[in-house]
């Protein structure tokens, strides 16, 4: 083996090891609308608006009992399908797919204990929810912790956080329109963690 | 509900009524549009950072979520970033949280309103928890500060960003007073940081910090860090390396103790994301586990590594579950990789027990174990010795190849062209020929070039793969690249042996008959008719008259690429036959008016060629195309490449010729190596060679435009990427000058070495008696395997009567195809010649060495025997009136020769000098020297005989009388050489050899 084959052959191995964390994640609704999607990687605006098109291309029109990976060059798709959301996710080809569908997985389950049986209408209404969950359990694509109490336990000590720092009177920042609270407002009548751990209160 | 919308609910709500992705989008214009001007007024003074300071927390609050969920529906925002950063500035922890997450999602490290930031995120990052610990709230607050900025930091990235915190998250990762969450956030974002702008640490420095945080008793923290480990590890391997004891540490506990906190087991299974993460570290160190098996002593970690792998690979268990069931293959799947990755360096039962339980797996239902199964076992199949195992599992996997899902369907045949070789070719080529036939557009190509690869990769018979391309053709012919049929075209033209060519034009003879065929089938035909089709001419039905005739058919269905081959067959069919001529002439007069440049310019060339060349240029010109150059990557291999990438196993496998391949490469080079000899040999000697060898280059080069102008311009272009690689290994040019060295050496004296590289030494040895000389030549092998297919062609001018003896099978005569002989390591091949000189000459006879090394590159010497003129000399001495009288008597230009040579500033002449110039002379050329017209030290003057074996008419030997006359002048540091004989060839020859003898004796 020449020098140059094993400069490459090292530099292969390496990337694949460095390959730990998603390039993004897309969730999708059966009928194509997008209802949550973060780029960890950079893109530019028309690489995302082509990554969204074939998204819809080649991961809906799949039947259930086809595998879930869908091989794209550079990367690869990684979804799994929970009532009618898909959540996508775009991971390094080097990068282990049945984990990549385990963290999904894990994702899912952290909503849900906060959400207390996510639905589709939780992600809609309560989007920086999800978001704030999805960057306490990921960050830069790169799964932070899996302990699923303990990201729960943070963003309620999060919410209580801000509860505790605004005065009554002021401008309630938990307030997000017409002095509904934060949760009456997308909770839909849930408390936040209401399966997690209160905190100290 | 209201357009109006006043909230973040509202516009929620109103984006999920929407119908469709139109309405939607109007729904977000126009809410973007609102927010643009909530942010810029343009009444109002906006502060100093760019935001708007009417702005109430609360709205600023609510127009940034909008904008970020707008975002995250994958709209595009460039609006807005100055209320995000005003929302980071603030110093309420409710702004702060809702500014840092947007600022994750809508800005980039790149974006140049960040370095506005640079200092808040700064102070965010250092603030430092309360040491005293007075008020546990007040920690929390920093905490989670901190937390914000470390995430935000990870994610957005940047050089500025970077260069102004690096050092920060690094010190707060190893602070022993950052609390868990801090430090796994630091792990990620620094492994964010160091991805950006590689180098940032220096492993030797680092690693000891990493070994102290692998013992941290927080599971969380441990997985960031080996994130972090293994993105560093990657960057800079061997600072690592000393990690791996610590690694299987921590691995082994996971799988052998099962020791884990409950929350961080995982249906059961403990931690997989770290075991995945602690696997992929130690792939990166494939020598890990060398010399296992001989006890090397101190290597407790390599056993337990070896304990640990086994234990997965044994003893996983299936599970009902599919969330344990992949977390549990996640880990095996990870753990055959490393094996992989280990190679022939672990222990042999692994490599068995994970191909065992790779073919447990490609059988199974579940389609993810199926795909990772299938794509595992090729990458295990290019381990040494491993593709035996994997065999055995073909027919599962052309199972797997009829699956309904593409992504298996790739992998399939993926593997099924990893575990093609010469055994299995047949099979597994006609089974995915079969499968071609209901195979759907989306792997159609992939599979045409894969089946192309094989075919050729494996033919025992080439004629079974001229077959399988036609049967390529004829199934999907639109996704039969050209490149596909140029590599038929090539092959079938470099191997002349056996029936291949007339085979070749004989099936596709048959192929083009019908009045349906593919356009590329029409391609191949009429390429293969003008190249082979005087093969089968002879043949009942397929004259030339009818060749013409079935290619013909087609010509009013093809494009103007397919006429522009067909012009080309046609003007070879017109050359040969003279009955084609007739069909062929109204062909180029009606297509010389075409649209298309090509095919105009080629009938207007080929019908007026026979006026503007000679009968014997317009032969040469329409003469078969010579054999393609060999290219170390085939195009097929080139489009492999690019469509899959470089790490692919199918690409590591296309390169590697097989074994067949290699054997049918050795054959036909010998077919090709012994055509006539058209071109001169490259001479060795005199200044000329560089000239004539350019020469030749140029001939040749000349020869292949002139058929390139009547040959299909794609094959040309194919012949030219094809690099300047020769057929065969010549002579490096930086050898030459101490071949002509050696050789203007030999020609003044009686022994010495003729050429030498690292394979070869080429020893000479030569004595003459008058007109008759005896030559041994010695060819030694320095070689550290044979030399095979060993030949010498000496060239037998007429001036010289020759004999030759040599080691059996040594000698090319040029008419037999012998083998050549095999020059084993260290031993010599000898070779006699016994030459007789029949007339004056002046060039050295031509010895041509070709042989191929044990890998099979051929080499190819062309040397001269330094058998010149000089050789043949008997010394005269006469006294000086004598000489005189003679020099004088051979005035003329046909009798004189005359040079002046001038030294190199290097080289002095001394008397000293003039001694070994007078030595040369007279011992290495054999001239008698005349002592007394040589009055001062600066001249030698000497006289000889040059004898010949020929006789004149009384039966005499015919002889010339020779003079040479050497005058030096050290002032000019130059030399005169003035020959004078009776023979023009004489006079040159002396004077050539006398030349460089000079030049030689400077040294």
């Amino acid at each position: 083996m020449t020098d140059f084959d094993q400069d490459t052959l090292t530099k292969s191995k390496a990337t694949a090891a460095a390959a730990c964390g998603w390039n993004f994640i897309v969730l999708m609704s059966r009928q194509g609308k997008i209802r949550l999607s973060e780029f960890f990687s950079s893109y530019t605006e028309s690489q995302k608006k082509r990554i969204l098109r074939d998204i819809a291309a080649d991961v809906l029109p799949r039947q259930a009992k086809m595998c879930n990976i869908i091989e794209k060059g550079e990367y690869k798709f990684v979804y799994r399908r929970y009532a009618s959301l898909y959540f996508i996710v775009g991971a390094p080809v080097e990068m282990n797919e049945l984990i990549v569908l385990e963290q999904i997985h894990l994702f899912v389950e952290a909503l849900d204990g906060y959400f207390n049986s996510v639905c589709e209408l939780d992600l809609v209404f309560s989007l920086h929810k999800s978001l704030m969950i999805l960057f306490e359990m990921f960050i830069g694509g790169m799964l932070c912790e899996s302990n699923r109490r303990e990201v729960l336990q943070q963003i309620v000590e999060a919410e209580e956080l801000v509860e505790q720092m605004t005065k009554p009177g002021e401008d309630t920042s938990s307030q997000l329109d017409d002095g509904l609270s934060f949760q009456e407002q997308f909770q839909l009548g849930r408390k936040p963690g209401a399966r997690g751990p209160r905190g100290n209160r | 509900m209201s357009t109006q919308a006043r909230g973040l609910n509202n516009f929620i709500s109103d984006l999920r009524n929407a119908k469709s992705r139109e309405e939607e989008s109007n729904r977000v214009e126009v809410e973007l549009a609102k927010i643009r001007k909530k942010c810029n007024p343009g009444d109002a003074k906006l502060a100093a950072d760019g935001s708007n300071p009417s702005l109430s927390s609360y709205q600023r609050k609510k127009y940034v979520w909008k904008l970020a969920y707008i975002h995250v529906l994958g709209y595009e925002v460039d609006f807005g970033h100055a209320e995000v950063l005003a929302l980071v500035r603030s110093k309420k922890y409710s702004e702060k949280t809702v500014g840092y997450v947007a600022l994750s999602l809508l800005l980039r490290g790149s974006d140049p309103v960040v370095s506005s930031i640079v200092e808040t995120m700064k102070t965010d990052l250092t603030m430092a928890p309360d040491a005293s610990g007075k008020k546990k709230k007040g920690s929390v607050k920093n905490d989670a500060v901190q937390c914000l900025a470390l995430c935000s930091l990870a994610n957005i990235s940047g050089l500025e960003l970077i260069q102004a915190m690096h050092m920060e998250v690094q010190h707060i990762l190893v602070s022993k007073t950052s609390t868990e969450q801090v430090k796994k956030k630091s792990a990620l974002c620094l492994l964010r940081l160091t991805r950006t702008s590689p180098n940032l640490i220096s492993g030797k420095e680092f690693a000891p910090h990493i070994a102290l945080l692998l013992q941290d008793q927080h599971l969380g923290v441990v997985t960031s860090v080996m994130s972090l480990l293994n993105g560093l590890a990657s960057q800079q391997t061997e600072a690592y390396e000393s990690l791996i004891p610590n690694v299987v540490h921590v691995l082994s506990l996971l799988v052998l103790k099962k020791e884990c906190a409950r929350e961080y087991l995982y249906y059961r299974t403990p931690s997989p994301w770290l075991q995945i993460k602690l696997l992929k570290f130690l792939q990166l160190y494939p020598n890990a586990v060398e010399g296992h098996d001989i006890g090397m002593g101190g290597n407790e970690h390599v056993n337990q590594l070896i304990n640990v792998v086994s234990r997965i690979i044994f003893e996983t268990e299936v599970s009902d579950s599919i969330n344990k069931s992949n977390a549990d293959h996640a880990i095996l799947f990870e753990a055959v990789n490393l094996i992989v990755a280990w190679g022939t360096t672990c222990p042999a039962s692994m490599l068995d027990g994970a191909m065992r339980i790779l073919g447990k797996f490609i059988s199974v239902r579940e389609p993810n174990i199926r795909y990772l199964g299938l794509m595992t076992m090729s990458k295990l199949a290019q381990i040494d010795g491993s593709v035996e195992g994997a065999k055995k599992h073909q027919a599962t996997v052309l199972v797997s190849l009829k699956d309904a899902d593409i992504s298996v369907r790739r992998r399939a045949l993926d593997l099924l062209f990893v575990i093609c070789d010469t055994d299995n070719a047949d099979r597994i080529v006609d089974e995915l020929v079969a499968h071609l036939v209901v195979a759907d557009a989306s792997i159609r190509e992939e599979m045409v070039l894969k089946i192309a690869i094989l075919a050729e990769k494996y033919a025992t018979d080439l004629r079974w793969y001229v077959d399988t391309i036609l049967k390529l053709i004829s199934i999907s012919g639109d996704y039969v690249s050209d490149s596909i049929w140029h590599r038929v075209v090539q092959i079938v033209t470099n191997h002349p042996q056996g029936e291949l060519q007339s085979y070749a034009a004989a099936t596709l003879f048959v192929a083009v008959s019908p009045r349906r065929c593919h356009e590329t089938t029409v391609r191949v035909a009429a390429y293969m008719l003008g190249e082979f089709g005087f093969l089968i001419a002879e043949r009942p039905g397929m004259s030339g008259e009818d060749q013409f005739h079935v290619l013909h058919q087609h010509w009013f269905n093809v494009d103007a690429k397919t006429k522009a081959i067909l012009i080309s067959t046609y003007a070879k069919l017109a050359n040969l036959y003279e009955e084609c001529r007739p069909l062929v002439a109204p062909v180029f007069a009606r297509s010389k008016n075409s649209s298309d440049v090509e095919v105009q310019q080629r009938c207007a060339e080929y019908s007026s060629m026979r006026e503007a060349f000679s009968p014997e240029a317009v032969e040469d010109l329409l003469r078969e195309m010579p054999p393609f150059e060999d290219k170390r990557r085939s195009a097929l291999e080139m489009r492999l490449l690019e469509t899959e990438g470089e790490n692919s196993a199918a690409v590591a496998k296309a390169s590697t010729p097989s074994e067949v391949e290699q054997q049918r490469a050795l054959l036909s080079v010998q077919m090709l190596s012994n055509p006539p000899m058209e071109e001169e040999m490259a001479p060795i000697d005199e200044e000329e060679d560089e000239q004539d060898t350019e020469d030749d280059n140029n001939n040749r080069v000349v020869q292949q435009q002139a058929q390139g102008a009547v040959k299909d311009d794609e094959i040309e272009e194919v012949l030219e990427n094809g690099s300047s690689k020769p057929v065969a290994v010549g002579i490096p040019k930086e050898l030459i000058p101490a071949m002509r060295k050696a050789f203007s050496n030999l020609c003044t004296s009686p022994s010495g070495v003729l050429f030498e590289n690292s394979l070869l030494q080429v020893g000479v040895k030569h004595e003459y008696v008058g007109a008759q000389g005896r030559i041994s030549v010695f060819f030694g092998n320095l070689h550290s395997s044979p030399l095979h297919n060993f030949k010498v062609k000496v060239d037998q001018p007429d001036h010289l009567r020759t004999q030759m003896q040599g080691t059996q099978d040594l000698l090319d005569d040029g008419e037999s195809d012998t083998p050549g002989c095999t020059v084993a390591t260290k031993t010599q091949a000898k070779l006699i010649i016994l030459v007789e000189v029949t007339a004056p000459f002046d060039d050295a006879p031509s010895m041509r060495i070709t042989f191929e090394t044990e890998q099979g590159e051929r080499h190819d010497y062309p040397l001269r025997l330094p058998l010149v003129a000089t050789c043949f000399m008997e010394p005269v001495n006469l006294d000086p009136g004598a000489f005189m009288q003679r020099w004088k008597s051979l005035e003329g230009p046909d009798r004189e020769c005359q040079e002046v040579m001038k030294l190199p500033p290097t080289s002095e002449i001394d008397e000293a000098y003039m001694d070994r110039v007078a030595n040369v002379i007279i011992n290495g050329m054999k001239f008698g020297r005349c002592q007394g017209v040589d009055p001062t030290p600066w001249t030698v003057s000497g006289a000889a005989t040059f004898r010949t074996g020929a006789k004149d008419l009384n039966g005499n030997n015919i002889n010339v009388g020779c003079l040479v006359r050497v005058e030096a002048n050290p002032k000019a540091n130059a030399f005169r050489v003035t020959t004078r004989t009776l023979h023009p060839l004489c006079s040159k020859a002396i004077k050539n050899v006398s030349l460089v003898s000079i030049k030689l004796a400077a040294a």
